[in-house]
């Protein structure tokens, strides 16, 4: 069953990364032009390479990776992105309607053509919050650059106001006027 | 003791721990001033507005114009055009490559006077080095996009460059170069940390430029991680990133 929701999610997450990925395509074609020409050799390399697609989740903020519904699986998938065909059969027959139980699964080594990779998922209220990469190729040059480009390492959170225990302050450009509004209002708390 | 002025339109602090030194603190500043004096676009006798008036040859330019050009040139060629000081009139308005260059010098300079402890930090860009006066590493807060009294991010940068960009304070400042006049409202802000606050401000103001897809890049480009909130207050970040959290 472990396995199963894994499929599913790693399927939902190709799926979801190649709505993106042909979307933003639409939107920006000069960053296109810019990313693909940086990770030429990797295109080159994962089109070779069924298994090391089935991670190309690149995005994998929580909130886009968690309909796991029929409807996050595009209805027509490149070949070049289609993950190994008994984990698409898997996924396929229980994508379904039934929800994820929570816990940290783990997926079983797989053979990503330039290495063994292995997949750790963990799950929260039916929510998949975390992709891991607990074993991926990294043994040779190819395989570095790939994994630079298609494992899941963008990590999200939602903001929350920390200790203001600091010693300096990055934040856009404050500007001299604010500066000096903001500097107004703190002498004048000073000065009650 | 911190320092602040106001210079260049925005607040420049500098501490320099050990002994009061204050000499180095005044020196620094100058260069701040001199370096507003030749590249500001609100001053008609500076060097970059004689330049946009057709009225220096390119062969009279000064070398650190010249410095500056070459590093705006090489920042376009490196983003995609999104990093371009090139207004579309003919004119040109290299601020956002002087800020992180003199930023940058300016540490040098301090560092080469024999201090080993100490930060310069123009409005919200910074270059820190070694230990605060408590003899902890620096550590730098993210402001709050949405409010600015607080902090969202704690980071230790351990010598590092902090730069952020971001559309709050001064609004809509920052414009996508493919598509002029429009705005980004997606992310509202992204800090970057590189190998010093040049490649940190450089790589910030373009990325920021690409929108969602901006952490993406400062993710691929080797030296750099990056911190990117949204206007739904999520927060996305590098893989490295959290090496920096303390």
């Amino acid at each position: 069953m472990n396995k199963i929701a894994l499929s599913l999610l790693v399927v939902a997450s190709s799926g979801v990364y190649i709505w993106d990925q042909s979307h933003q395509h639409e939107t920006a074609a000069p960053l296109d032009a810019l990313l693909a020409s940086d990770i030429s050799q990797a295109s080159e390399a994962t089109a070779a390479s069924p298994g090391s697609s089935t991670v190309a989740a690149t995005t994998t903020p929580a909130t886009t990776c968690v309909p796991a519904g029929p409807d996050a699986v595009p209805a027509e998938v490149p070949s070049t992105s289609v993950p190994r065909a008994e984990i698409t059969n898997a996924a396929m027959t229980t994508a379904a309607g039934k929800g994820m139980s929570d816990g940290t699964y783990t997926g079983p080594t797989t053979d990503a053509y330039y290495g063994p990779m292995q997949i750790e998922a963990v799950v929260q209220n039916g929510k998949l919050v975390t992709l891991r990469a607990l074993q991926y190729p990294s043994d040779r040059r190819t395989s570095l650059v790939i994994n630079r480009q298609a494992l899941p390492m963008l990590r999200d959170e939602a903001i929350a106001a920390q200790s203001a225990d600091v010693d300096i302050i990055t934040g856009a450009t404050l500007t001299s006027k604010a500066f000096i509004r903001s500097l107004a209002g703190a002498l004048a708390q000073a000065g009650r | 003791m911190a320092v602040t002025r106001l210079i260049m339109g925005m607040p420049i602090t500098v501490e320099i721990g050990g002994t009061a030194d204050d000499p180095l603190v005044a020196s620094v500043f100058d260069y701040f001033d001199r370096v507003d004096r030749r590249f500001s676009t609100y001053k008609p006798d500076s060097e970059v507005e004689a330049l946009n008036r057709g009225d220096i040859d390119a062969a009279d330019l000064s070398e650190e114009m010249r410095e500056v050009l070459d590093l705006a040139r090489l920042t376009r060629a490196e983003t995609g055009g999104y990093f371009d000081i090139n207004r579309g009139d003919g004119t040109i308005d290299p601020s956002g490559i002087v800020k992180g260059w003199a930023i940058r010098n300016a540490a040098r300079m301090v560092s080469e006077a024999g201090h080993a402890d100490f930060f310069i930090d123009a409005g919200g860009d910074i270059q820190s080095a070694g230990v605060n006066a408590s003899g902890k590493p620096w550590r730098v807060g993210i402001r709050n996009p949405f409010d600015e009294k607080q902090i969202v991010k704690v980071l230790v940068p351990r010598g590092r460059g902090v730069a952020t960009s971001g559309s709050y304070v001064r609004g809509h400042h920052i414009y996508d170069p493919h598509d002029r006049g429009s705005t980004l409202t997606d992310i509202v802000s992204l800090t970057v940390v590189g190998s010093d606050v040049l490649e940190a401000d450089r790589f910030a103001t373009a990325a920021f430029a690409m929108g969602r897809r901006g952490i993406h890049f400062i993710e691929q480009r080797p030296g750099l991680e990056g911190y990117a909130i949204d206007s739904d207050g999520t927060a996305t970040m590098t893989s490295g990133f959290g090496a920096f959290c303390p």
